[in-house]
Order: C-alpha cells, then structure tokens, then sequence
C-alpha cells in the first residue's frame, strides 16, 4: 500500500505433512498451505478468515517462524526468515494463542512470565526487567495483586491480558494473533479486543489477525484474506469484501453469520454435504464440489490466482458473482 | 515504597498459605516425620547410638529387648547373635538403606528423566529408540541382572548402588516421556519457542518444572524398591557385606534363630516396612501439595 515494503510478507508459501495411517499403511500427504501470498504493512491489521482445518493456524505457525515453510519464503522486512536469526525474529514478531488455559506456564508467576522474554534476550538488570514487566501489566489492566500470583488463580480474560502483555513486552513490530478471543466470554471477548486495538495504536504495531469470527474481523481488520483448503480464495480491504463478495465461499461465510432475529431461522447455505479434506484436494478449483454456481470448467481448470494489491479473488467467475452477491454492506446488519 | 512492600507482604502471605497447605495433608505429616527419624538416624548415628555397633561381646549373645522377659537397658533391643548392640546396629543402617536408596535414585532418575524427556519432547525416531530401550530393559528381570552383575563383580555398597542405580530406570523414563509428551504441545511451549528460547532451555525451564509431580513420585517409589531390593541382595548374600550393619543383612544373620528369637528379624523388618511407608507417603504427599491444578 505505502511506499514502505511490508513489514512481514509471505510469498507463495507452500506446507505439507505427511500422516500417519497406521503401521502398515502408506503415508499420505496433508497439504495445509498451498501457495499463499500475503503482506502485512506497517501498524496495519491483516485479518485471516476462514473455517477449521482451512490452514490459518499453519500460516501463524509460520509466521512466527515455528516452523519453515517447504516453498516460498516469509520476509520480515524484506529479508528472508531462514536467515533472520532466531532471537532477531523473536523480537520483531511475537504471539497471542487461543488458548488462555495452556498460553501461560503454570509453575512462573505472572510477572516472571512477563519478565521471561526480556531475560531471553538479555535485556537490562534484574530490577529493570522488573519495573518493565510491571509496567507492561499495569498497560494491559491488570491488577497489582496479580503479579506475585499463578496462572491457574486468573480468569481467561486475565490470563489473555498476560500473554498480550508478554507479546509486547519486547517491542515487536507485528503481532500474531491466532484466535485470540474464541475461547472467551462475549463479555470479555470485546475487552480483549479493544485492548488489542489500544495498544496497536499505542505501541504502532502491525496485527495479523486469524479469525473465524466475521464480525470481530469486520470491526478490527483493516484488509482481510480468506482461506479454503489451504489457499487464498478472497482479499481485500475489509469493507469492500464484506460489501461486495467475489467468492461463492466468502459469499456462504457472509450468509453463515447469525443475527439475533430467531425467526430468520438457520440460513441455506447451499454448500452440500462435502467437507474440505486436506489429504485430497480435488482438482481444479478446489471449492467446486460445495460450490453452488459450478460450471464444468471448474473441475478442471485451476482459477488465477488473487491480485496482490486491492481486492482478488480466485473463482473463474468472480465478475458475474459479485454483482449477485452485492448485499448487505455490514455482516452485522442481517444477511441478504 | 509503598508497592515494594505491598509485593513483600503478598509473598509473605503465599508462603503462608503454601506452608497451611502442607500442614493440612495428614499423609505428607506422618510420612515426612518417619523420613525425618531415618535422616536423623543416618546423620547423628554416632550421637545417637548407645555403644560401637561393631563390637562383639560374645558373652551376651540374643539378648531380649527390654520389654521382652530378660531384657535390660543395657541394650534396648537386644544383641544380636555375636553379642553386637541391636539398637546402635539399626541407627547405623539407617545410614546404608538411604545411601542406597538416594544413590539409586540419583543415578536412575539422572538416566530415565534425561531419557524420557528427549523421547517425550522430540518424539519420531528420537522416541522409537528410546522406547525400544525401555522395552529392552524392561525384558530384563532386575534381581536376576542384579545377582548376576554383583556376583561376577563381586560385592560392595558402590556396587549395589551403581548396579542398582543403572537398573532402576525404566519408571523415571516411562512417566516422564508420558508427562512430556502431554505438555509439548501446549501454547506456552510454543510461546516460549516464539521468545527465541533455545531447545535445551525450553526442555529444563518450560517442560521439566511441568513434569516434577510425577517425577516425584516416581522418585519416592523407586527410593523404596531400591530400598527393598538391597535388602534382598544383601538377605541373599551378594549386598552389602558383613560387618557393616545393613538392614537386610540383619534379618539374614537373624534367620537361623527366627523360631527361638523372632524380634531378631521383626525389629529390622519393622525398621524397613515404617521407613518404605514413610517415603511412599511423602513422595505422595507432596505430590498432592505442590501440584498447580490443587491449589
């Protein structure tokens, strides 16, 4: 967007794993990440959508360099991750997990947990690395009398504010977020949120923001990219894929939303019974077998790939879709 | 000032209420004191022991204890069959059974701990060669293997310990590999991968504090199979070797008169049983105590 390069991109990232059947059985091959490409720009919000086993989990994993990717490369400011050394990528790229129950060592307290990543990275004396922590709780909500106290004293909310506060307490540059509030209360869902938001503008980080939620994306993402079986399907601004569609998946997501009007009922989503399997993606498109605007031409030719800047999508016929699709402009509106 | 100590007094009061805790667990209590008795026996022996326990006095042979008809406080549990003061020979061998016990221990839990926590963190091939250890080892019966060591080695209390220290192995790696293998793959392992945290430091700081509740029973159960397996070698002759005063070496010098005087065998067997029973209670006591999830 800027004229900054990204601050982390991924190109054409390619993840396989090879599973297990049993002894005696050949090994198959899962594909999770199939060819993605992405950027993040400096303090902005990328949010990955997405249904379970879509690859976005992956994708962070890789991001946080976790694990290498088999093809293609993340770039942290255009170098590659391989040859960014693993403590120099810590400090520039740093989690928040889903789960709140197992994110936080159960045997540290909350400020030594706080204090471990400065202690990692040798930075300041004891006392210093003291007063930081502190004052990185005290930035995320967190009462003074919790500092001395374990995880399995604090609620999920609060064990969620710790691990923000230990992502940030390093100054990183970009945020990964992978589902950080799904295992939430509603209530608490919003504190979190807002204080993700805060504290971006705060400290001036960018977020990747994975999601299965369309709302919390909608409110928090500035550009959103949605994954099928592993590849990209949609991107673009938020409000302009929320607004206008050009996927028949994004479309299905859209409509998958519930409003609170009961009498709406549960919508059709016209996706079949078919459930994406990662160990045999079908050919050509691979939405085609749920997708209820296929023609033949897409059991067997693979569609261009999403543009990289403003809004792509990856369907033979995304041009005639979207002005179908054209809705609603809000998922939290209703649906069409 | 003023939040420095606010942050004293909350320590303050946590270790108070980790010390009510421990107060409050009647089988760490009991378990710990009987503990507590052999670890004072074994360091103040000479303190406490009324006379030298190798001194043979062959005139007063299998004396009584003193509750018993012609017991004297002389020797308050008796002699033994060359006229050795039974109660000082006990309080001396309290010194071998936890020698072995903590040696044991030592060298087995340094062996299976290390083990269990490369196959149970790594997994894959690094686990197939280790279970595959295991299960070998696991094929060999201890007290056979112990027989046959000690009997072409010869014997003595270094090797009883290394024998049985190189044996006793298997329970450590097992319920460690296990535990790990549970929390490996837990966010906070991840999170701390994610800080730059080196393999070996995330194995020692993030894993192994996670896993010592089991290890410490682990720990207390095999202290207490060593325990008792050195009293068999040393009943069957190939343990610790006379004059030293071990606890199944008495009740091997005393089968000959089992009939005639039972408390030459009763008074070390009840010496063995209460300090086993300790040991299990504790280990389970403070496995109970110091586990996060029953805070």
């Amino acid at each position: 967007m800027g004229l900054e390069p990204p601050v982390l991109a991924v190109e054409n990232v390619f993840k396989r794993y090879q599973v297990s059947r049993g002894l005696l059985r050949p090994k198959r091959s899962l594909q999770a990440v199939r060819g993605v490409s992405l950027s993040v720009d400096k303090q902005r919000t990328l949010g990955i959508v997405g249904e379970s086993g879509c690859g976005k989990s992956t994708l962070a994993r890789m991001l946080l360099n976790l694990e290498r990717p088999d093809e293609g490369d993340i770039l942290l400011d255009g170098r590659s991750a391989g040859t960014v050394g693993r403590l120099d990528f810590s400090a520039r790229v740093q989690p928040v997990f889903q789960d709140p129950y197992s994110t936080l060592n159960p045997r540290r307290t909350i400020l030594e947990t706080v204090m471990h990543p400065l202690r990692v990275h040798a930075r300041g004396e004891r006392n210093a690395r003291e007063t930081r922590a502190a004052r990185l709780l005290d930035l995320v909500g967190l009462p003074r009398r919790a500092h001395h106290a374990h995880p399995n004293q604090l609620s999920g909310g609060q064990r969620q504010r710790v691990a923000i506060a230990r992502a940030l307490v390093l100054e990183p540059q970009v945020l990964i977020c992978d589902e950080p509030t799904s295992a939430l209360d509603v209530s608490i869902q919003a504190q979190i949120l807002n204080l993700i938001q805060e504290l971006q503008k705060e400290f001036g980080i960018s977020i990747v923001f994975i999601s299965h939620n369309l709302a919390v994306v909608e409110h928090l993402c500035d550009e959103v990219a949605v994954m099928y079986l592993g590849r990209v399907v949609e991107n673009g601004p938020t409000a302009d894929v929320m607004a206008s569609p050009r996927h028949p998946y994004t479309k299905a997501l859209l409509d998958s939303v519930l409003t609170p009007d009961v009498g709406l009922g549960l919508p059709d989503l016209q996706l079949g019974l078919e459930f994406p399997d990662p160990t045999n993606v079908p050919p050509g498109c691979a939405f085609h077998p749920r997708c209820p605007h296929r023609e033949p031409v897409c059991s067997t030719e693979v569609p261009p790939a999403c543009a990289q800047a403003g809004h792509g999508s990856e369907c033979h016929f995304a041009d005639r879709l979207a002005g179908a699709f054209a809705g609603p402009a809000a998922v939290c509106a209703g649906r069409g | 000032m003023s939040v420095a100590q606010t942050h004293s007094g909350e320590r303050a009061s946590a270790r108070r209420l980790r010390l009510r805790r421990w107060g409050q667990h009647g089988g760490l209590l009991i378990g710990g004191a009987l503990l507590a008795c052999a670890i004072v026996m074994a360091l103040c022996a000479p303190l406490l022991a009324p006379a030298d326990p190798y001194l043979q006095e062959l005139g007063a042979r299998l004396k009584p204890p003193v509750w018993a008809e012609g017991g004297s406080w002389a020797n308050p549990l008796g002699t033994d069959q060359l006229g050795r003061d039974y109660l000082s020979r006990l309080i001396y061998g309290s010194r071998i059974s936890l020698l072995i016990g903590l040696g044991t221990v030592a060298i087995g839990g340094a062996i299976g701990i290390t083990l269990g926590l490369l196959a149970g963190f790594f997994g894959g091939r690094v686990d197939m060669v280790i279970s595959f250890i295991v299960t070998a080892r696991l094929a060999m019966p201890v007290m056979l293997v112990a027989l046959a060591v000690v009997g072409l080695v010869g014997s003595s209390l270094t090797v009883v310990i290394l024998v049985l220290g190189l044996l006793l192995w298997d329970q450590f790696a097992i319920v460690t590999r296990t535990a790990v293998r549970q929390i490996r793959d837990l966010d906070y392992i991840a999170a701390a991968r994610a800080v730059g945290s080196s393999t070996p430091s995330i194995i020692l700081r993030e894993a192994l504090p996670n896993v010592t509740g089991p290890i410490l029973v682990v720990v207390t159960l095999e202290m207490a199979h060593a325990i008792l397996l050195e009293a068999a070698l040393s009943f069957l002759g190939l343990g610790v070797q006379p004059p030293l005063p071990s606890w199944g070496l008495m009740i091997a010098e005393g089968r000959d008169y089992i009939f005639f005087t039972p408390w030459v065998i009763a008074i070390p067997g009840a010496a063995l049983f209460l300090l086993v029973l300790g040991i299990n209670l504790f280990g389970d006591g403070v496995r109970d105590v110091t586990a996060p999830g029953g805070r």
